[in-house]
């Protein structure tokens, strides 16, 4: 009798173990590819922030080349996609992304906002896609970016606006504050795929993003909680020592 | 005339004396072992003072990067590495500090080593 108790001691500890070890990993339904983005709580409220907002020209993808985060959720199919968005501290030509209907880091369709110095100048429908697919993924700059459809704005630096994208078979179309910007009929209908926000030069605040099927919201976050995986590398600084061990090493 | 020309000579004298006192020798170097287990391919140091990349293929494992000079001498580092479904970058956390970002010496030739990657 007791060996049976030890027994369905052991399982339950492993199933809470497993239970648990799931419930981490799903935690995370963003991915940041660059930059450096937070969840920011302060005492009215939490938003998603990009904080660095210089971005480095890698040049593996679009979105590298951006701060980026991705929705870890690779198959989101939907009708519309809505957040707020303030776009604060521009340093020469701003950029910010939403993108959706992502299967890579080089295919995609966005809504790109640019600006000025001084304000938001342009809103337009892009694709990207991989221009030779006979080259390997490492090299650089295999991609190009298509503008679908462009529309001149004058939208303020520092105020929130809510944007929403919405589709309709292969019809798409651009809200500003419930406001249409922009709309386009693209070439194919969408399957769907992952959705995320990039921007450079900028620093981007995000919140209540909800994401509709229908009547359905089939992805959200209000960014109360930290929800986003980041990639660490630890390193560590050599010793005079052990960079001679090296030396001797790479002689060899 | 002969007094001026040893003015001017002695003038001239303290002026290349001053050049060559002004001449800073004190290169500071910055290179990178790769002790992660994976790839990486690109890395950037003080957002662009310096890079190092190794054309498509990345240092591998075990690999060191050349020696290179760097100007400025506080900063963060990153580096982008190949995680399958596209390439991402990620920031280089130092152990010793656990900060991202670190303080040479004027002057002198440091090596760091990556020893991990995660996720």
């Amino acid at each position: 009798m007791k060996q049976y108790q030890t027994i369905v001691l052991v399982l339950t500890v492993c199933l809470i173990g497993i239970g648990t070890t799931l419930l981490q990993a799903s935690d995370f339904i963003w991915q940041q590819i660059s930059g450096n983005w937070s969840v920011v709580t302060d005492n009215k409220e939490s938003y998603l922030k990009e904080n660095r907002s210089k971005a480095f020209n890698f040049d593996y993808s679009p979105l590298i080349n951006c701060n980026t985060i991705i929705s870890t959720n690779s198959a989101i199919v939907f009708t519309t996609v809505t957040h707020t968005l303030t776009l604060d501290a521009p340093q020469g030509t701003a950029t910010y992304l939403t993108f959706f209907n992502a299967s890579d880091y080089r295919q995609f369709y966005a809504v790109q906002f640019t600006g000025n110095d001084s304000c938001i100048t342009t809103i337009s429908i892009i694709q990207s896609d991989i221009k030779d697919t006979t080259l390997p993924k490492q090299a650089k700059g295999n991609f190009i970016i298509t503008t679908l459809a462009s529309s001149d704005v004058h939208l303020a630096y520092g105020q929130p606006y809510t944007l929403a994208i919405t589709i309709n078979n292969t019809s798409i179309a651009v809200l500003v504050d419930n406001k249409q910007v922009l709309s386009h009929t693209l070439n194919e209908k969408l399957e769907g795929g992952s959705i995320g926000f990039a921007s450079k030069n900028c620093i981007p605040i995000i919140d209540n993003c909800k994401v509709y099927n229908g009547s359905t919201i089939v992805f959200e976050d209000d960014f109360s909680k930290e929800s986003i995986r980041k990639i660490i590398l630890k390193g560590k600084k050599l010793t005079p020592q052990e960079i001679e061990v090296q030396k001797k090493k790479q002689n060899k | 005339m002969t007094q001026y020309r040893i003015i001017t000579i002695i003038i001239a004298s303290l002026i290349v004396t001053a050049g060559i006192g002004c001449t800073n020798d004190d290169t500071t170097e910055l290179a990178w072992i790769n002790d992660a287990g994976n790839p990486i391919n690109d890395i950037i140091w003080a957002d662009g003072d310096q890079t190092w990349a190794n054309g498509t293929t990345g240092y591998a494992d075990q690999a060191q990067t050349e020696s290179k000079k760097v100007n400025a001498l506080y900063g963060s580092v990153i580096a982008s590495i190949d995680v399958g479904s596209g390439f991402q970058e990620g920031t280089v956390i130092i152990g010793e500090t656990g900060s991202g970002s670190l303080s040479l010496h004027d002057g002198s030739s440091e090596v760091y080593t990556i020893i991990s990657v995660t996720p």
